[in-house]
């Protein structure tokens, strides 16, 4: 068993200092992927706990994989059902929604050019966004994503060139890349 | 010299192409062209910008989940090795053959009456002389 997964065991049956391991190494990132997926702070905080929640209760049978891409992917799958819902309850109106998730990203990003760079993957589209958040901030490989959103590699990887050229060109315009 | 475009070191930085003859000529060019190396640099550096927003959030405190699942875990055991048990017991107490009991009624005979009891009828405990009688109305 290696040493993230035996942290993760300890964790599991109430060490309280590989808690704070695993929390220090992983709740930033799962995170900002909540919040680039949902794009309200409230319920990046209310995602992260509960896939810490559900990652406790897991019996991990098979630890195959690392302790990073069970907590992205359970946070990604909670992350996509809030966002359906918060979406339906939002209806069409627009500005609300950015002028909401520009507040939601202060809440939690503090340093300004974070918070630009979130600002623009939140303006990409549902499916590049989603790529560019599963490669970055969930650590997954381009056939883990092509697994997960059922999509063929060949398009994943489209996404994920388009995603990060967009990107670029709006950081370049907003002056955060030279 | 020609340089490699700038879409195609995005691509070679992004890791995302298949064809291994085409990966070697930008690799060799690499080798021999800073301009093209500074270039795919600047890219590595914008995708670790784009790729590394920090949420700080509030801390989280270590969940009790666990230890209460494992407690209702254990209680939903119990209850079903019981449930378990009783239907086992029950079910096989059907398969056992079983002797018929039958009761059968039992008649009690009336016994006589005592000897000096006999010659009596029901009446005769109950009965007044007329003498008798009459003292006990004038009283």
């Amino acid at each position: 068993m290696s040493s993230e997964w035996e942290c993760f065991r300890r964790a599991q049956q109430g060490d309280n200092s590989a808690w704070i391991n695993l929390t220090k190494d992983h709740q930033p990132r799962l995170l900002s992927l909540a919040l680039l997926i949902t794009g309200s702070s409230a319920a990046a905080e209310d995602i992260v706990q509960e896939t810490f929640i559900r990652a406790f209760r897991a019996k991990i049978k098979n630890n195959t994989g690392t302790v990073q891409g069970l907590l992205s992917t359970i946070a990604y799958r909670l992350a996509l059902k809030e966002l359906k819902r918060l979406k339906r309850n939002e209806g069409f109106d627009n500005k609300a929604i950015v002028d909401k998730k520009q507040n939601s990203l202060a809440d939690i990003l503090h340093d300004e050019r974070d918070r630009l760079v979130a600002e623009t993957i939140c303006s990409l589209d549902n499916k590049h966004r989603e790529i560019l958040v599963l490669r970055f901030y969930a650590d997954h490989s381009y056939n883990e994503i092509a697994e997960l959103t059922k999509l063929s590699l060949g398009t994943v990887k489209s996404r994920i060139f388009y995603a990060v050229k967009r990107c670029r060109e709006i950081l370049r315009e907003k002056g955060i890349l030279e | 010299m020609n340089h490699i475009s700038e879409d195609k070191i995005l691509e070679y930085a992004l890791e995302i192409i298949d064809n291994d003859k085409e990966l070697d000529e930008i690799e060799l060019h690499l080798k021999e062209c800073a301009e093209c190396r500074k270039q795919l640099e600047v890219i590595h550096n914008e995708i670790n910008i784009i790729g590394n927003v920090r949420g700080r959030g509030q801390f989280l405190s270590i969940p009790e989940v666990n230890r209460k699942h494992r407690l209702a875990y254990t209680l939903f055991k119990a209850a079903a090795l019981i449930i378990f048990g009783f239907s086992l017991g029950y079910g096989t107490s059907n398969w056992t053959h079983r002797e018929t009991i039958s009761i059968l009624p039992t008649y009690l005979k009336p016994s006589p009456p005592a000897d000096s009891l006999i010659g009596f009828a029901a009446s005769d405990a109950t009965h007044i002389d007329e003498e008798y009688h009459n003292l006990i109305l004038d009283d």
